[in-house]
């Protein structure tokens, strides 16, 4: 998998986001993006998870060109190639632990035998396997972030997005969330993008990118 | 399916989802029970008709020459294609004076004379004997007279014990009965009345009463027996009497020279046949006006029709304003579920599915609501008639309705159509938040949380 953003342009009334984002990712690599807050982190990677459309530029994963898409296939993609994991966790309090990580098959449309097995097995990689049928509200902040996690590799992505994925939890549970994403990612052959403002997790990634008046800048990495 | 699994646990979960369902079952419910007793109205109303009508009539102009009655004309009609039966019939106002003894000035009755052939008009299926000595409705205190005390159809009492005497007359020379017998007597004539016009001028089976027809001819008849349609303006003026003596008070008899004549033919058309094309058939064929008896009765049957269509457009109406309550609920849960919503579609859940996964909600909502109603509607319609049938608490007075059971239709198009309808309007006010929330823009609500 190989993702590669062109000159990317984003601009809200009055506020030019992104003014021309140029990224290559190779499969399998970790990405870490800094900046401050409204630099437009959030906004790129709402770009690469083709949930908000680029006013200009190209992104294109394995030479397929994502921002010419029509909204269902963008969904499609969406759903079979790119993995989620957000701040507020987004799980669904309507449905159970095993539910909530089913729902990317179901978006997938993969076939739900197989992709129970495949959940049982990533919640049993990340200690959860006991409480598949445990509702959501009953779940502690970090348990909460390693069922999204779950879910937004379930579909195995090509790519994982995470925007702030421990900003919610205290350091200790953040550090072996954090771990587990990493190694899920890794173990899954996904790419990884990370938005974070926390330099430590910055430094888990091979190449460090901070954003700023639009635009990327690398960082010197010391992984 | 991502739609079903969804729409059906959001339905599950969502307290005002009950409240949809609960408007739907009543609104379904309520038609369900309404047009059942109007259609049962209905159904009574053309039972009762066919207790008096055959399916085709053929009836000279009122006050005619009246047509003729030979064994060749009759063969002719039966030979028409599609006729089972065939009756001649002869109509005439009458005047009738009940004798009361005691009494010098008798009160006199208009009735209106039915002459038939009894075997014949059995053979049309109108004389069954559900209608025959049934109890009266407007004076339920008279009960219906002991079967002792009745005919067999015109055959009064005392003709019917001299037809056993005329056959212990046969036998007493063979030495089956013993011999003298007594002298045979001269009975008068039976004649069946309608119940009402019975009781309600408070004459009794096997009183006698002197008829006067149209001819001016004077006839002393008995009463054997009441004959109750269902239909108050036959079961108050109508007197069956047998075709010779209904001829003679139409001063319809032969004469040498001619044949008698009737008023017109019944048929009973054979099983399959319809029926406006064997009256155009028998139309054809006699030269005379043929009739179905839907068409005979067709101010009253669409009457009751209108009636019906009108109640069924008010249901309709009814039911609008649940698909009002089914819009709020769900626009409501489209709401509070906006944001799971905007998680699912960031997550990659196509547009159409969320929104199928609401409108799938709203047709189990409709459908179940309405099967529910269905269950109610007729529950309510069983109730009434054990109450009316079995405990004599009744729905609708008798003597307005004149009938003593709750009428009822168990059609199952009635419910189908008001669960159809619900359906329908109930997807249409379904499809508005429906589509409100596959509108829904992800990234403002991932904004929004973050």
């Amino acid at each position: 998998m190989r993702l590669i953003v062109t000159d990317l342009h984003r601009a809200y009334p009055g506020l030019e986001v992104l003014s021309g984002v140029s990224l290559s990712i190779n499969a399998g690599e970790v990405v870490a993006i800094r900046g401050a807050s409204g630099t437009g982190k959030s906004t790129l990677l709402h770009c690469l998870g083709l949930l908000e459309q680029p006013d200009r530029g190209t992104i294109s994963l394995d030479g397929e060109e994502l921002t010419t898409l029509r909204p269902g296939k963008r969904a499609q993609r969406r759903a079979t190639a790119i993995g989620f994991v957000f701040q507020a966790f987004n799980l669904l309090p309507e449905f159970n632990v095993l539910e909530n990580v089913l729902m990317t098959a179901r978006t997938a449309g993969l076939p739900l035998a197989t992709s129970r097995n495949r959940a049982q097995q990533l919640l049993e990689s990340v200690g959860l396997s006991e409480r598949a049928q445990s509702r959501i509200q009953t779940l502690s902040g970090g348990e909460r972030q390693r069922v999204a996690l779950c879910r937004a590799l379930l579909p195995r992505p090509a790519l994982l997005l995470a925007d702030e994925p421990t900003g919610n939890l205290d350091p200790a549970t953040a550090a072996v969330v954090l771990h587990q994403l990493l190694d899920l990612a890794k173990s899954n052959g996904s790419s990884v993008v990370i938005v974070t403002h926390d330099t430590a997790i910055a430094d888990q990634a091979g190449r460090r990118l901070e954003l700023r008046a639009g635009l990327l800048h690398e960082e010197s990495t010391s992984a | 399916m991502l739609a079903w699994h969804i729409g059906f646990r959001y339905l599950r979960r969502r307290r005002a989802a009950w409240l949809a369902l609960a408007a739907i079952t009543l609104t379904v419910a309520a038609p369900v029970a309404v047009i059942g007793v109007t259609q049962g109205f209905l159904d009574v109303l053309a039972r009762q008709a066919r207790a008096s009508e055959s399916d085709v009539t053929i009836q000279q102009p009122w006050g005619g020459e009246g047509l003729a009655d030979t064994p060749a004309g009759r063969a002719q009609l039966r030979a028409v294609d599609g006729v089972a039966a065939v009756a001649p019939f002869v109509q005439c106002y009458a005047l009738m004076t009940p004798r009361i003894e005691g009494l010098d000035n008798s009160p006199t009755l208009p009735c209106q004379i039915d002459g038939i052939e009894w075997s014949a008009d059995a053979a049309l299926g109108r004389l069954e004997p559900a209608i025959l000595h049934p109890q009266p409705i407007e004076n339920l205190s008279a009960p219906p007279e002991a079967p002792q005390r009745r005919g067999t159809g015109f055959l009064t009492p005392q003709w019917r014990a001299q037809l056993c005497l005329l056959g212990a007359a046969v036998g007493a020379p063979l030495g089956i009965m013993p011999a003298p017998l007594p002298p045979l007597l001269r009975p008068t004539p039976g004649v069946v009345a309608g119940r009402e016009l019975l009781y309600g001028s408070g004459i009794s089976v096997g009183q006698v009463i002197d008829l006067v027809g149209a001819a001016q001819v004077h006839q002393q008849v008995e009463i054997t027996d009441t004959i109750g349609t269902g239909i108050l303006e036959v079961d108050k003026l109508t007197v069956l009497v047998p075709l010779p003596l209904g001829q003679a008070l139409a001063g319809f008899t032969g004469s040498p020279t001619s044949h008698p004549r009737v008023d017109g033919f019944r048929f009973r058309a054979a099983p399959g046949v319809e029926l406006k094309s064997l009256a155009e058939r028998l139309d054809l064929s006699s030269g005379q006006r043929a009739q179905t008896w839907r068409e005979r009765r067709l101010t009253m049957v669409k009457s009751l029709e209108y009636q019906r269509n009108v109640m069924g457009l008010v249901m309709l109406a009814i039911q609008t304003i649940a698909v009002f309550v089914v819009y709020a609920v769900f626009s409501t849960m489209v709401a509070e579920k906006r944001h799971d919503i905007g998680v699912l579609l960031g997550i990659g859940a196509r547009p159409g599915s969320i929104a199928g996964a609401f409108l799938l909600a709203g047709v189990v909502a409709c459908v179940g609501g309405g099967l529910l109603g269905w269950g109610i509607g007729w529950g309510f319609l069983a109730a009434a008639q054990i109450a009316s049938h079995s405990y004599g608490i009744l729905l609708f007075p008798q003597d307005v309705f004149y009938s003593p059971d709750t009428p009822v239709s168990w059609d199952p198009r009635i419910p189908l159509v008001f669960i159809g309808a619900m359906a329908v309007i109930g997807l249409g006010a379904v499809a508005i938040p429906a589509i409100r929330a596959a509108r829904i823009q992800p990234v403002a609500i991932l904004r929004e949380v973050s």
